[in-house]
């Protein structure tokens, strides 16, 4: 899942992006309101991480024109304010989450993919697909009861078409999710992903739509 | 109180009313004494020029005829029938004719036979209790002396007092009670002034109204009302600054945090991992501190006070909706709020935030982890937050609202979570009990939230 960062601390910054990244999505970090609103327009993200105090405005404000222009995206706001007022004026704006700084960054990885899941629709953390059991919130596979590890990038193919389960996910939608601004993508990143979660899971577990990209489950159509 | 009688202040309307009607009182006595004085004054002088008059008017009569009389008399030694034979009557006046020898030639009915024992000299003179007249012909041959009985004059000079006295015993009492009613209402704007003053409080810093007060109040009330916007003015930066350090101070410990973690990972399964795993430690205390002296420090500026009522259960269900989601206290807090659908009261919803967070801090740090933290709410609105764990001793108890004083516990803790929530709740006009061993129990520890 590719994720927006919005904090204008760039220490706190630099080590939420590293964090989160470690699990597998990809983070865009801006530090003001009008480049987070800049990458808006230019990025499909699948989760907001909101600071409430931005050098150029309200972290608020943001969340508010979201919400009113219909955007249901997740966001999480990350703040110093603890108050109780603070918290539901956040909630009330439309905040899937609410994490009070400082946090434990382990702790906002579980929220994130907590908030992620509910927003998928799926609010279940165990999903069962054929043979392989899938715990979304503990980051544990069993695949016949057996234990599979995977990397964090494989995580998040996976966590991708989960969230689109039964529709076929791009190679692009892949990527997008993956790979922040600049990073290098070598050319053939997600089939290489996608071959070690078949080896992993299933030859059958992740079908190839040809020349269109990829599905988990069942086809829709 | 003897004290409490000496320093009893003074009270600006007992002392207009007394002072005004004292010396309205004093100056009506002069008044009236002046106006007595002047109406007996005058009532003797009527009367005296009444008697004079009666005198000269009889003795032009009676000269030429008392003339022969006298004559006769001396000449026959002929004793004159002295008083003329008219029927008697009630005399307030009575004469006698006297030669210049002082024999009495002629009385008047009520007169004594006996001459009246006054020198035969022009003039008024006093006789036991009458006012004696003298005239003296002007051939010197006879006089007359004419007597008025003093009772009767004393009692028309009465009659004229009392006629002069009983009007003006009515202005005194009015005069009170109209210099009474003046006061009451004048000091009326006084009292509301006070009554508007006495209504302000941290939550209630209107300006006062100025409309409708009288001129010496206005300058007292712009004072007041700087004063208060001053006062504010303080409070408001007071609570700014609490709640702006907050941000200022909590993001860096935040990023220090969060650069301590990621150190951990990226060395994960280094020697150095029980360093970092201590500085983390740190940091986290230190963030736990700074919570704690912020809280007080908004405590202090008296944020509890509201003039807004809140309803207090989904601030309860989110408060313990934060511990539940933290790991390490999953599913340790139980809540049950009973019956009630609403928990209404006069607190700011901030500082109730802070005085549950506080109690469940406590309850979660010192409890026995192996037993749950309840949070009930009573059908008399008290909210219980009970742990469990051994009982502690009731000298210990005493003190712990006490600033940074801790139980005998091995726990980690800043000292201040219970003195904090004591504050707030007090601000508010609640109360914090605290019993160990709970109610019910003869273990554990129990809090209780009386709201205001």
């Amino acid at each position: 899942m590719r994720i927006l960062l919005i904090e204008d601390e760039p220490s706190l910054g630099q080590a939420v992006r590293e964090h989160v990244a470690a699990t597998g999505h990809a983070v865009d970090h801006v530090l003001r309101l009008d480049d987070a609103r800049a990458a808006l327009r230019g990025v499909d993200y699948g989760l907001i991480l909101l600071d409430l105090h931005l050098p150029d405005g309200l972290g608020i404000d943001l969340l508010k024109s979201l919400r009113n222009a219909g955007d249901r995206r997740p966001v999480i706001i990350l703040t110093a304010r603890d108050q109780i007022r603070d918290r539901i004026e956040g909630l009330n704006a439309g905040a899937d989450d609410y994490l009070v700084k400082p946090f434990d960054l382990d702790e906002l990885t579980a929220r994130v993919a907590a908030v992620a899941r509910r927003a998928s629709g799926n609010p279940t953390p165990i999903i069962r697909l054929g043979e392989v059991e899938i715990d979304q919130s503990g980051r544990e596979l069993r695949r016949n009861g057996r234990r599979i590890d995977i990397t964090g990038r494989e995580w998040a193919v996976l966590d991708q078409l989960l969230g689109r389960r039964n529709r076929i996910v791009t190679k692009e939608q892949i990527e997008e999710a993956l790979y922040p601004f600049g990073a290098e993508i070598e050319s053939n990143a997600i089939e290489v992903h996608v071959s070690r979660l078949r080896k992993k899971l299933g030859r059958d577990f992740i079908a190839t739509v040809r020349g269109v990209g990829y599905r988990l489950g069942e086809s829709e159509t | 109180m003897r004290e409490a009688a000496a320093t009893r202040p003074w009270s600006l309307s007992r002392r207009l009313i007394v002072s005004l009607t004292a010396s309205l009182g004093a100056l009506w006595l002069l008044a009236a004494v002046l106006a007595s004085w002047a109406a007996v004054h005058e009532t003797n002088e009527i009367f005296d020029s009444a008697l004079q008059e009666t005198a000269q008017r009889l003795l032009a009569l009676a000269v030429d005829d008392l003339d022969d009389l006298t004559e006769r008399a001396e000449r026959d030694g002929f004793e004159a029938e002295d008083t003329i034979p008219l029927p008697g009557h009630d005399e307030y006046l009575v004469y006698q004719f006297r030669d210049r020898n002082g024999r009495v030639l002629l009385r008047s009915h009520d007169a004594p036979e006996d001459p009246f024992p006054v020198p035969l000299v022009h003039g008024f003179a006093g006789l036991g209790g009458q006012r004696v007249y003298t005239e003296t012909s002007p051939d010197g041959k006879l006089v007359i002396q004419v007597a008025e009985k003093q009772a009767h004059r004393y009692r028309a000079l009465l009659r004229g007092l009392a006629s002069l006295i009983v009007p003006l015993l009515l202005p005194p009492p009015l005069a009170g009670l109209i210099i009474w009613r003046t006061v009451g209402r004048s000091i009326r704007p006084l009292r509301a002034l006070r009554e508007e003053i006495a209504r302000r409080s941290g939550s209630n810093l209107n300006p006062l109204p100025e409309a409708g007060l009288p001129g010496e109040l206005t300058p007292i009330v712009r004072d007041v009302n700087r004063l208060i916007e001053r006062l504010g003015a303080a409070l408001e930066a007071e609570r700014a600054f609490a709640a702006n350090s907050a941000h200022e101070m909590r993001t860096p410990v935040a990023a220090a945090l969060a650069q301590v973690q990621r150190l951990g990972a990226e060395l994960a399964g280094a020697p150095q991992q029980a360093r970092i795993h201590a500085i983390e430690e740190a940091l986290r205390r230190l963030a736990d501190r700074l919570a704690k002296l912020l809280q007080l420090a908004r405590a202090d500026s008296g944020v509890a006070v509201t003039s807004e009522t809140s309803d207090l259960l989904p601030i309860i269900s989110l408060v313990i909706d934060e511990y539940a989601r933290m790991p390490a206290h999953a599913a340790r807090i139980d809540l049950d709020a009973g019956a009630a659908d609403r928990l209404t009261a006069r607190i700011d919803i901030d500082a109730f935030g802070i005085v549950l967070r506080n109690l469940l801090e406590n309850a979660l740090r010192h409890g026995d982890p192996a037993q749950p933290v309840k949070v009930s709410i009573a059908g008399d609105r008290a909210i219980h937050v009970v742990n469990g764990g051994s009982a502690i001793a009731p000298e210990v108890l005493r003190r712990l609202t006490q600033r940074f004083v801790r139980g005998g516990t091995s726990a980690e803790g800043s000292g201040l979570g219970l003195a904090i929530a004591e504050k707030i709740l007090d601000q508010a006009g609640g109360r914090l009990e605290l019993h160990s061993p709970a109610t019910g129990r003869k273990d554990g520890f129990e809090a209780i939230i009386r709201l205001p």
